[in-house]
């Protein structure tokens, strides 16, 4: 009959005749490359969603400039500008930035990082 | 490791800092796959639920309480992604892994090899028999060595639980076990 000292022994036997599996250098070196991917990925879908704010607020902020400039008189963003700045090419000015404002948006978009390809 | 290196480690590994990465990775790897394979995972799956693990592990460190060792706490997140592993696999019931190098013995005989790849297998079918809470009591203590206060923190159960499981799983390999095993 078995005394449960020594059952307790040969189990732990038993389970230890299970050896470790070492994982290799190359197995742990292609672990380490999808972790740093996995966690870049991570730091890049925060930075989209920056970006994605930062498009959000700029371009209503362009348009709403460039639009009551010319179809909303009374609270004219040449006008107040005017006033602050009186320069004559005021409207030119305007009308610069919101044509470099739709330029660059695009362009904003597409040199995002989660644009660029590659895994996602 | 000590502590205090590890908390630096860990806030560099945060930020995905190629040293800090490859450090933590060498540390945890081997254990957390030694437990996957051990707990009946593919070694292929095994490596995406580690990955998993450290992905998890990277975002959740803010949440991490220093009051438990990070060896628990990877364990923990490790764990709770096997179970999600093991619910998207429910209907599948796959043969122990046959792959992977096995730690150097004394004698590396292709002979001995293969006698320990036996021994594996049998010791593997033994605990895939076990019903799978019993199984990981027995995984996290006898291998990876967890008190039975840790293994109940780690599966959310009173540690009167984790006795019990365990007793159950004693019992159930003393069943399993061949007359061979008890000479």
């Amino acid at each position: 009959m078995n005394e449960p000292g020594h059952e307790e022994t040969k189990i732990t036997e038993f389970l230890m005749s299970y050896p470790d599996t070492i994982p290799s250098p190359q197995e742990k070196a292609r672990m380490v490359r999808r972790v740093e991917r996995e966690i870049e990925k991570g730091r890049v879908g925060r930075m989209n969603t920056m970006d994605i704010l930062f498009a959000l607020l700029f371009v209503p902020v362009l348009l709403v400039l460039a639009i009551s400039n010319g179809m909303v008189p009374g609270i004219s963003a040449g006008y107040i500008l005017n006033q602050v700045y009186p320069t004559e090419s005021t409207h030119d000015i305007l009308l610069y930035v919101f044509i470099v404002g739709l330029l660059i948006t695009p362009l904003l978009l597409t040199i995002l990082p989660v644009n660029k390809g590659g895994n996602k | 490791m000590q502590p205090d290196e590890e908390l630096q480690y860990l806030q560099a590994f945060q930020k995905g800092d190629h040293r800090s990465v490859a450090i933590l990775v060498d540390e945890y790897y081997p254990a957390l796959l030694n437990f996957l394979l051990r707990m009946g995972c593919q070694p292929s799956d095994a490596e995406d639920i580690i990955q998993e693990t450290f992905i998890k592990a990277a975002r959740g460190l803010s949440r991490y309480q220093h009051k438990d060792r990070f060896r628990t706490w990877l364990f923990k997140i490790c764990h709770n992604s096997l179970r999600d592993y093991y619910k998207k696999a429910s209907r599948r019931r796959e043969l122990p892994h046959d792959s992977g190098t096995m730690a150097a013995s004394e004698a590396n005989s292709p002979e001995n090899i293969m006698i320990e790849k036996e021994r594996a297998l049998r010791v593997q079918a033994a605990l895939n028999q076990l019903p799978p809470k019993q199984r990981l009591v027995v995984v996290l203590r006898y291998y990876h060595g967890f008190s039975i206060n840790e293994i109940a923190h780690l599966v959310r159960s009173p540690a009167g639980t984790v006795k019990s499981r365990l007793n159950g799983a004693i019992n159930g390999l003393k069943g399993l076990m061949t007359e061979g095993d008890w000479e």
